[in-house]
């Protein structure tokens, strides 16, 4: 994977709706909802961090080994990418 | 079987969330349409208002932000005509940002695709966009310009190249209800999703005109036995709640920062030039006296034989009838007598509860 930061697209909506986090694919019209992991690894995806940076804090905040965070982290952001929720930032 | 959409809405509802927000950005508009609900288009503005008392660029990216801290997920920017406000691209760019999936109403003609492009770009999700006839004469004598109807669905085309969702909001009126069926053509062919509006309000400004236009009941009859028999409900018999979700799940704000409970109620609740949107959210005593109105406080509704097959909108009774829990005796709004006549179609044995095509009927205060 990638080091360059993961950031939000547009084309997904979210929300924080009564203690869960939704996201709303807007052209598909498809409400999504995110577990306690997901939803930290969503707000993590802020354009600052990359995926392994993301998957060291979910290690530790999560006190789950630092392989398995980054290989959970690495197939949730893919899944995540695939659906055009998140993207990688463009090199400036 | 609840899909996660509905368990969404049904949580900001009980939480009373405002999951959607309406605000007008501006009411300056390049139509003037016969039914607006702003005010009488044959003034140059609102009464005793100013164009200059609208809301600002900075007030309104405020704005923006607080109805998001608050729960914000489906945000319509609408006018006037929205696409009038030079700011449009930004605060679509500022909502979307955020994490809102934002819709613009618009009536069409001015979306060229540069703009489509600049709108899509920024972020935006959907535009909805009304139609007034399948006839450029209908249509461009509601909205009294000519050439409107040909470059509104130019509008929507392009729109809909550009990868937006458009649905057409064909506002159905005695001037073009034979019209009905051509219209839902009109947007099937075109492949876009298409919603059905009958019931027309009053104005701001408190001119009545506008309700002269609505269908009579032998034109609502013809209709449900023709083009929209489809839509005529089963009939829920165990339907008790007459609550919509206005000051719920639901919220407006107007181009001049007064809060609504829907932007079609419009019971001043509350300005947010004098307060923060959490503040009159939370305490405004209109909301909270709409949140805490129960079953029995509809005494009229809840009285009627009709109801099961009635589309009650609070802030279409409120707009028509100055009472927000009435009528205050059945019949006295169009609501009433289209109840009735989808109850009576219902036991001739009309209905088909199947809707088979993308059109909807809208209900005010959920769109």
């Amino acid at each position: 994977m990638t080091s360059r930061p993961l950031e939000r697209s547009r084309s997904t909506a979210w929300q924080s709706i009564d203690g869960e986090l939704v996201l709303l694919r807007v052209r598909a019209r498809e409400l999504l909802g995110l577990n306690e992991v997901a939803r930290r690894i969503w707000e993590l995806a802020d354009g600052t961090r990359a995926v392994q940076q993301i998957a060291a804090i979910v290690a530790a905040e999560f006190d789950v080994p630092p392989e398995v965070a980054e290989a959970d982290t690495a197939r949730f952001v893919e899944e995540l990418i695939g659906l055009d929720a998140l993207k990688l930032r463009e090199e400036s | 079987m609840t899909t996660h959409d509905e368990r969404i809405q049904q949580r900001a509802f009980e939480k009373c969330i405002p999951l959607s927000v309406t605000l007008e950005i501006t009411l300056r508009c390049n139509l003037r349409c016969v039914h607006c609900y702003n005010f009488d288009r044959e003034l140059s503005y609102l009464p005793e208002r100013s164009r200059e008392e609208e809301l600002g660029d900075d007030e309104i990216h405020r704005i923006l932000d607080e109805v998001r801290a608050e729960g914000c997920l489906y945000l319509g920017l609408t006018g006037g005509e929205a696409l009038m406000h030079p700011g449009i691209v930004d605060f679509v760019r500022h909502a979307s940002g955020t994490g809102m999936a934002v819709r613009i109403k618009s009536n069409g003609t001015l979306l060229r695709p540069a703009t489509v492009r600049r709108v899509a770009e920024a972020g935006a999700a959907a535009i909805d966009l009304s139609l007034y006839g399948s006839t450029p004469e209908t249509h461009d004598a509601f909205v009294k310009v000519p050439g409107a109807w040909k470059r509104t669905l130019e509008g929507a085309r392009t729109a809909r190249d550009a990868g937006l969702a458009v649905k057409l909001n064909a506002v159905v009126v005695r001037s073009n209800a034979d019209e009905v069926g051509r219209m839902l053509e009109m947007a099937s062919e075109m492949g876009v999703s298409c919603n059905l509006d009958l019931q027309i309000t009053t104005r701001y400004d408190g001119s009545r005109s506008s309700l002269d236009l609505a269908v009579d009941r032998d034109t609502l009859e013809r209709l449900h036995r023709g083009p929209l028999r489809h839509l005529v409900p089963g009939g829920d018999a165990t339907r008790k709640s007459v609550q919509c979700a206005c000051a719920r799940s639901v919220c407006g704000v107007t181009a001049f920062g007064d809060v609504y409970p829907c932007i079609g109620a419009p019971m001043h609740s509350g300005n947010l030039r004098e307060q923060s949107f959490h503040e009159v959210w939370v305490s405004s005593p209109q909301f909270r006296w709409i949140r805490d109105l129960r079953p029995d406080d509809f005494p009229a509704c809840r009285s009627c034989a009709h109801m099961p097959y009635c589309r009650r909108s609070s802030g279409v009774i409120y707009s028509n009838t100055g009472v927000y829990n009435g009528p205050e005796k059945l019949g006295d709004d169009f609501i009433c007598m289209e109840a009735e006549v989808l109850h009576q179609i219902h036991d001739e044995g009309h209905a088909n509860e199947t809707v088979p095509t993308g059109f909807t009927l809208r209900r005010h205060s959920q769109d």
